[in-house]
């Protein structure tokens, strides 16, 4: 299971789109129950972690058979103006793009590409 | 197989057991606890609506007293029991609630990832309260709006800054505290006195005076202590020019002390400061860590009188690559401007105002005047 990002440097502004690939090989719906894909922030360090998704989609059952997981699936979604990505002495705060695929079997696989939101487009 | 060991240090994020048995060991505690309370509190129902015989032995102690004693005793125990049903059956409905709620909560945790929890508790945070206001959609997610900031309008500059933790209810709580332990001092020495005056002295009580005495003198002195911080140092004011603040912008500040003071130095802050919240064992805890600090004004031997308080006006200029205030439910990025002195003879102080920087794009524009 593969997820990538629209942009090589992995940057984005707050307040615009992104956009995002995934992609499933090797498996079969049937051996499916569920997949979910979000777009989240979380913190990382000292503190407990918090996490709070921002986009999140998930195909199951009906509509899990119309995927075709061998080819890519796009995320898009409208990014919020906060929290900037942040890395502190106690405190990160980093975003990501997470799949998760739920097999049958009480099985699961995560894949997720971190992305930072930032103010400004990097040069 | 290999058996968990319950005294081992965990390290990290890493499970002594599996997912599985951590959910089914909850759920047999939880379920131990709920079925406890049903115990309880249906063992308690029917001795007290159940046992006719109680019935019974009252009617027949109410008639013939001195033929049946034990009938009468046991009417006398039945009704000394009365604070002791209660206190089970309170306790019994207690591990109903907390087992029966826990072991829901765990069950619904079950079958459903972190993040689709998450996604369906925004949905139903978002239904719950409704459309958003207008202020509510110019404050960013996950920034402070920080609308008691903007409550007051100042003299000088648009708004007075509120500070955090008054010295005032510092000095209450002191007080409160001293009057209080002096005041239980006060009632065992009354009992110490009245033992030795009827001959039965209370020799253990009589020397534990002696530490209680202790403390109570130093909470006597921390309470003149936090008085004379009080009363020493006049108000503070810090008033600013435009709220909430965006990186690379500058402001204006003013700052006003009051009092009748001599300070060795006086100081005025802006401060970035990371707060986390972890929990150790069963201890929740608070870690702060200052990310930023910018000296705006530092100034040495200052007199301060009554009748002239010493008065600032001061630029403040954000950075440009400063981080905006941030909070979720176990961590926070908090800016502030402290106004800090030396003082003598008076002890020294420190106060903090907070206030909240926004991420550069949508500038509210809701001004006092």
């Amino acid at each position: 299971m593969t997820v990538e990002l629209c942009r090589d440097d992995g940057c984005y502004v707050a307040n615009q789109s992104l956009e995002a690939t995934w992609r499933v090989g090797r498996t079969v719906a049937t051996e499916l129950e569920s997949i979910e894909a979000s777009v989240l922030w979380f913190t990382e360090g000292k503190g407990d972690e918090d996490l709070h998704v921002h986009h999140f989609q998930r195909w199951h059952d009906g509509h899990l058979a119309e995927l075709d997981l061998g080819a890519s699936h796009r995320i898009q979604c409208l990014l919020p103006a906060s929290p900037l990505s942040y890395a502190g002495t106690l405190i990160r705060i980093g975003w990501c793009v997470r799949v998760r695929m739920f097999r049958k079997g009480n099985r699961e696989c995560v894949a997720q590409q971190p992305f930072f939101m930032v103010t400004h487009p990097v040069r | 197989m290999r058996f968990p060991k319950p005294w081992t240090k965990k390290r990290g994020k890493r499970m002594l057991g599996g997912t599985l048995a951590g959910v089914v060991g909850e759920s047999i505690f939880y379920a131990g606890l709920f079925l406890a309370g049903v115990f309880g509190f249906a063992l308690m129902l029917f001795q007290r609506f159940g046992d006719s015989s109680l019935a019974v032995a009252n009617a027949i102690s109410a008639a013939a007293p001195e033929a049946f004693p034990g009938a009468a005793a046991a009417t006398g125990e039945a009704s000394r029991s009365g604070l002791g049903f209660w206190i089970v059956v309170i306790l019994s409905l207690a591990l109903i609630v907390v087992g029966g709620l826990s072991m829901t909560l765990r069950l619904l945790s079950v079958g459903a990832s972190d993040e689709r929890r998450r996604a369906l508790a925004t949905r139903a945070a978002a239904i719950e309260f409704g459309p958003v206001n207008r202020l509510d959609e110019q404050s960013p997610p996950s920034v402070p709006e920080g609308r008691g900031v903007t409550d007051s309008p100042g003299m000088r500059l648009a708004y007075r800054l509120a500070s955090e933790g008054s010295m005032a209810r510092h000095a209450i709580a002191a007080a409160a505290m001293s009057l209080l332990w002096n005041a239980v001092w006060f009632v065992l020495l009354a009992v110490v006195v009245s033992g030795f005056f009827s001959g039965q002295p209370r020799w253990v009580l009589t020397f534990l005076l002696l530490p209680f005495a202790g403390i109570g003198m130093w909470a006597f002195r921390y309470f003149l202590d936090a008085l004379r911080r009080t009363a020493g140092v006049g108000a503070t004011i810090v008033e600013i020019s435009h709220h909430p603040l965006f990186p690379g912008e500058e402001y204006e500040l003013f700052v006003s002390q009051s009092g009748r003071l001599s300070l060795r130095r006086l100081r005025v802050e802006l401060i970035c400061e990371e707060e986390t919240m972890y929990r150790q064992g069963t201890d929740v805890r608070i870690d702060r860590h200052i990310a930023m600090t910018k000296i705006l004004h530092s100034e040495r031997d200052v007199t301060i009188d009554p009748h002239r308080p010493w008065e600032q006006n001061l630029p403040l200029e954000l950075p440009a690559d400063a981080m905006h205030s941030f909070r979720s439910a176990h961590n926070a990025v908090c800016w502030k401007i402290t106004v800090s002195g030396e003082a003598r003879p008076w002890p020294s102080f420190c106060l903090n105002f907070p206030v909240f920087v926004h991420p550069p794009g949508q500038r509210p524009s809701r001004l006092p005047r």
